[in-house]
Protein backbone atom coordinates (compact mmCIF):
# COMPACT_ATOMS: atom_id res chain seq x y z
CA UNK A 1 0.00 0.00 0.00
CA UNK A 2 1.17 3.49 -0.75
CA UNK A 3 0.69 4.74 2.77
CA UNK A 4 1.66 8.31 1.94
CA UNK A 5 -1.13 8.58 -0.60
CA UNK A 6 -3.82 6.81 1.42
CA UNK A 7 -3.18 7.74 5.03
CA UNK A 8 -2.08 10.75 6.98
CA UNK A 9 -0.62 9.11 10.09
CA UNK A 10 -1.08 12.28 12.11
CA UNK A 11 -4.81 11.44 12.23
CA UNK A 12 -4.22 8.36 14.36
CA UNK A 13 -1.59 10.19 16.40
CA UNK A 14 -4.16 12.88 17.16
CA UNK A 15 -6.66 10.29 18.39
CA UNK A 16 -3.93 8.74 20.54
CA UNK A 17 -3.12 12.11 22.08
CA UNK A 18 -6.81 12.74 22.78
CA UNK A 19 -7.70 9.49 24.48
CA UNK A 20 -4.81 7.05 24.62
CA UNK A 21 -4.58 3.50 23.24
CA UNK A 22 -7.90 2.18 24.57
CA UNK A 23 -9.74 5.06 22.89
CA UNK A 24 -7.87 4.49 19.62
CA UNK A 25 -8.80 0.82 19.74
CA UNK A 26 -12.46 1.72 20.36
CA UNK A 27 -12.44 4.15 17.45
CA UNK A 28 -10.89 1.55 15.12
CA UNK A 29 -13.45 -1.06 16.20
CA UNK A 30 -16.29 1.40 15.51
CA UNK A 31 -14.80 2.15 12.11
CA UNK A 32 -14.63 -1.57 11.27
CA UNK A 33 -18.22 -2.00 12.42
CA UNK A 34 -19.76 1.07 10.81
CA UNK A 35 -18.07 1.44 7.43
CA UNK A 36 -19.08 -1.98 6.00
CA UNK A 37 -22.68 -1.13 6.92
CA UNK A 38 -22.40 2.20 5.06
CA UNK A 39 -20.74 0.55 2.06
CA UNK A 40 -23.54 -2.02 1.92
CA UNK A 41 -26.12 0.78 2.14
CA UNK A 42 -24.44 2.55 -0.77
CA UNK A 43 -24.48 -0.64 -2.87
CA UNK A 44 -28.12 -1.19 -2.02
CA UNK A 45 -28.83 2.39 -3.06
CA UNK A 46 -27.10 1.74 -6.37
CA UNK A 47 -29.18 -1.38 -6.97
CA UNK A 48 -32.47 0.31 -6.11
CA UNK A 49 -31.68 3.66 -7.75
CA UNK A 50 -31.87 5.44 -4.40
CA UNK A 51 -29.22 8.10 -4.90
CA UNK A 52 -30.12 9.81 -1.61
CA UNK A 53 -29.18 6.64 0.24
CA UNK A 54 -25.87 6.51 -1.62
CA UNK A 55 -25.30 10.19 -0.80
CA UNK A 56 -26.03 9.66 2.90
CA UNK A 57 -23.68 6.66 3.07
CA UNK A 58 -20.90 8.55 1.27
CA UNK A 59 -21.35 11.52 3.61
CA UNK A 60 -20.97 9.31 6.65
CA UNK A 61 -17.93 7.47 5.25
CA UNK A 62 -16.30 10.80 4.36
CA UNK A 63 -16.65 12.01 7.93
CA UNK A 64 -15.37 8.81 9.54
CA UNK A 65 -12.45 8.54 7.12
CA UNK A 66 -11.22 11.99 8.05
CA UNK A 67 -11.17 11.10 11.74
CA UNK A 68 -8.42 8.59 10.88
CA UNK A 69 -6.58 10.66 8.30
CA UNK A 70 -7.76 8.24 5.58
CA UNK A 71 -7.17 10.73 2.78
CA UNK A 72 -8.06 8.60 -0.26
CA UNK A 73 -11.20 7.14 1.27
CA UNK A 74 -12.29 10.62 2.33
CA UNK A 75 -11.65 12.07 -1.14
CA UNK A 76 -13.51 9.27 -2.95
CA UNK A 77 -16.48 9.53 -0.58
CA UNK A 78 -16.55 13.32 -0.95
CA UNK A 79 -16.54 13.06 -4.75
CA UNK A 80 -19.28 10.45 -4.65
CA UNK A 81 -21.40 12.57 -2.32
CA UNK A 82 -21.04 15.56 -4.65
CA UNK A 83 -22.01 13.43 -7.65
CA UNK A 84 -25.10 12.15 -5.87
CA UNK A 85 -26.01 15.69 -4.79
CA UNK A 86 -25.86 16.63 -8.47
CA UNK A 87 -27.97 13.59 -9.37
CA UNK A 88 -25.05 12.26 -11.44
CA UNK A 89 -24.86 8.46 -11.30
CA UNK A 90 -22.86 8.07 -14.51
CA UNK A 91 -19.81 6.54 -12.77
CA UNK A 92 -21.55 5.25 -9.67
CA UNK A 93 -20.53 1.61 -9.99
CA UNK A 94 -16.85 2.46 -10.47
CA UNK A 95 -16.95 5.03 -7.67
CA UNK A 96 -18.33 2.39 -5.32
CA UNK A 97 -15.63 -0.06 -6.42
CA UNK A 98 -13.01 2.62 -5.69
CA UNK A 99 -14.51 3.36 -2.29
CA UNK A 100 -14.57 -0.32 -1.31
CA UNK A 101 -10.96 -0.74 -2.42
CA UNK A 102 -9.89 2.36 -0.50
CA UNK A 103 -11.63 1.03 2.61
CA UNK A 104 -9.84 -2.31 2.25
CA UNK A 105 -6.48 -0.51 2.20
CA UNK A 106 -7.37 1.62 5.24
CA UNK A 107 -8.65 -1.45 7.08
CA UNK A 108 -5.41 -3.31 6.44
CA UNK A 109 -3.38 -0.37 7.74
CA UNK A 110 -5.59 0.11 10.80
CA UNK A 111 -5.39 -3.60 11.63
CA UNK A 112 -1.62 -3.33 11.76
CA UNK A 113 -1.86 -0.18 13.89
CA UNK A 114 -4.32 -1.85 16.23
CA UNK A 115 -2.00 -4.83 16.65
CA UNK A 116 0.86 -2.50 17.51
CA UNK A 117 -1.22 -0.90 20.27
CA UNK A 118 -1.04 -4.18 22.16
CA UNK A 119 2.73 -4.52 21.97
CA UNK B 1 -20.93 20.40 35.46
CA UNK B 2 -22.99 21.69 32.51
CA UNK B 3 -24.81 19.21 30.30
CA UNK B 4 -24.20 19.11 26.56
CA UNK B 5 -26.57 17.19 24.29
CA UNK B 6 -24.77 15.70 21.29
CA UNK B 7 -26.98 14.77 18.33
CA UNK B 8 -24.85 12.82 15.85
CA UNK B 9 -25.60 9.66 13.88
CA UNK B 10 -21.97 8.62 13.36
CA UNK B 11 -20.89 6.43 16.28
CA UNK B 12 -17.21 7.31 15.89
CA UNK B 13 -17.99 11.03 15.83
CA UNK B 14 -20.07 10.64 18.98
CA UNK B 15 -17.24 8.88 20.79
CA UNK B 16 -14.72 11.45 19.54
CA UNK B 17 -16.73 14.42 20.84
CA UNK B 18 -17.44 12.64 24.13
CA UNK B 19 -13.70 12.21 24.68
CA UNK B 20 -12.98 15.79 23.64
CA UNK B 21 -15.52 17.27 26.05
CA UNK B 22 -15.76 14.63 28.77
CA UNK B 23 -13.48 16.39 31.28
CA UNK B 24 -15.38 19.66 31.03
CA UNK B 25 -19.01 18.76 30.46
CA UNK B 26 -21.49 15.95 30.95
CA UNK B 27 -22.10 14.83 27.36
CA UNK B 28 -25.42 13.14 26.57
CA UNK B 29 -25.36 11.44 23.15
CA UNK B 30 -28.36 10.93 20.85
CA UNK B 31 -28.22 8.99 17.59
CA UNK B 32 -31.09 10.63 15.74
CA UNK B 33 -33.23 13.73 15.65
CA UNK B 34 -36.25 11.88 16.96
CA UNK B 35 -34.33 10.39 19.87
CA UNK B 36 -32.89 13.83 20.63
CA UNK B 37 -36.25 15.58 20.74
CA UNK B 38 -37.52 13.04 23.25
CA UNK B 39 -34.31 12.98 25.29
CA UNK B 40 -33.72 16.73 25.43
CA UNK B 41 -37.14 17.30 26.97
CA UNK B 42 -36.25 14.73 29.64
CA UNK B 43 -32.52 15.41 30.19
CA UNK B 44 -32.67 19.22 30.06
CA UNK B 45 -29.20 19.96 28.67
CA UNK B 46 -27.62 23.42 28.88
CA UNK B 47 -26.54 23.40 25.21
CA UNK B 48 -27.03 21.24 22.12
CA UNK B 49 -24.46 20.19 19.52
CA UNK B 50 -26.57 19.29 16.50
CA UNK B 51 -25.34 17.54 13.37
CA UNK B 52 -27.00 18.93 10.25
CA UNK B 53 -26.82 15.80 8.07
CA UNK B 54 -28.91 13.43 10.13
CA UNK B 55 -30.93 10.69 8.43
CA UNK B 56 -34.73 10.90 8.44
CA UNK B 57 -35.04 14.18 10.35
CA UNK B 58 -32.15 16.53 9.56
CA UNK B 59 -30.62 19.06 11.92
CA UNK B 60 -32.54 22.00 10.50
CA UNK B 61 -35.84 20.27 11.19
CA UNK B 62 -34.72 19.30 14.71
CA UNK B 63 -33.83 22.94 15.35
CA UNK B 64 -37.18 24.11 14.00
CA UNK B 65 -39.01 21.77 16.40
CA UNK B 66 -36.82 22.80 19.35
CA UNK B 67 -37.51 26.48 18.66
CA UNK B 68 -41.25 25.80 18.32
CA UNK B 69 -41.45 24.13 21.75
CA UNK B 70 -41.67 26.55 24.67
CA UNK B 71 -39.66 24.18 26.88
CA UNK B 72 -36.68 24.09 24.50
CA UNK B 73 -37.01 27.26 22.42
CA UNK B 74 -34.32 29.19 24.30
CA UNK B 75 -31.68 26.45 24.39
CA UNK B 76 -28.39 27.38 22.73
CA UNK B 77 -27.74 25.17 19.69
CA UNK B 78 -24.46 24.81 17.80
CA UNK B 79 -24.59 23.27 14.32
CA UNK B 80 -22.05 20.58 13.42
CA UNK B 81 -21.61 20.53 9.68
CA UNK B 82 -19.33 19.12 7.03
CA UNK B 83 -20.82 21.49 4.45
CA UNK B 84 -18.68 24.51 5.25
CA UNK B 85 -18.52 27.26 2.69
CA UNK B 86 -18.10 31.03 2.70
CA UNK B 87 -21.17 32.63 4.22
CA UNK B 88 -22.22 29.48 6.09
CA UNK B 89 -21.90 31.08 9.52
CA UNK B 90 -24.35 33.83 8.58
CA UNK B 91 -26.68 31.26 7.05
CA UNK B 92 -26.75 29.11 10.20
CA UNK B 93 -27.16 32.12 12.49
CA UNK B 94 -30.08 33.31 10.35
CA UNK B 95 -31.65 29.85 10.63
CA UNK B 96 -31.60 30.12 14.42
CA UNK B 97 -28.39 28.38 15.41
CA UNK B 98 -26.16 30.13 17.93
CA UNK B 99 -22.98 29.15 16.08
CA UNK B 100 -21.50 26.35 14.03
CA UNK B 101 -18.44 24.10 14.02
CA UNK B 102 -17.07 22.45 10.91
CA UNK B 103 -16.50 18.70 10.83
CA UNK B 104 -14.19 16.89 10.97
CA UNK B 105 -13.37 18.40 14.34
CA UNK B 106 -9.60 18.05 14.25
CA UNK B 107 -8.81 20.16 17.30
CA UNK B 108 -10.92 20.03 20.46
CA UNK B 109 -9.94 23.63 21.29
CA UNK B 110 -12.13 24.94 18.45
CA UNK B 111 -15.17 23.07 19.73
CA UNK B 112 -14.55 24.00 23.37
CA UNK B 113 -13.95 27.68 22.59
CA UNK B 114 -17.14 27.83 20.50
CA UNK B 115 -19.16 26.32 23.36
CA UNK B 116 -17.68 28.79 25.86
CA UNK B 117 -18.34 31.67 23.44
CA UNK B 118 -21.99 30.67 23.08
CA UNK B 119 -22.42 30.32 26.86
CA UNK B 120 -20.77 33.71 27.38
CA UNK B 121 -22.98 35.32 24.74
CA UNK B 122 -26.11 33.97 26.39
CA UNK B 123 -24.92 35.11 29.84
CA UNK B 124 -24.32 38.71 28.77
CA UNK B 125 -27.14 40.05 26.62
CA UNK B 126 -26.12 42.44 23.83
Amino acid sequence: MNEHRDIDPTGLARLHRLGGPAFVENMIDLFFREIPVRLAAARKGEQTGDLRAVCAAAHSIKSSAMNFGAISLNAIAEKLEAAMDANNSHELSKQLDDMEEAYARVKSWLESQKASLKT
Amino acid sequence: MKKIALVEDNADNRLLVQVMLGDLFEVIPYESGGEALEGIARDKPDLILLDISLPEMDGNEVLRRLRADKATSALPVIALTAHAMAGDREKYLATGFDDYVTKPILEEEILISTIHKVFAGRASPA
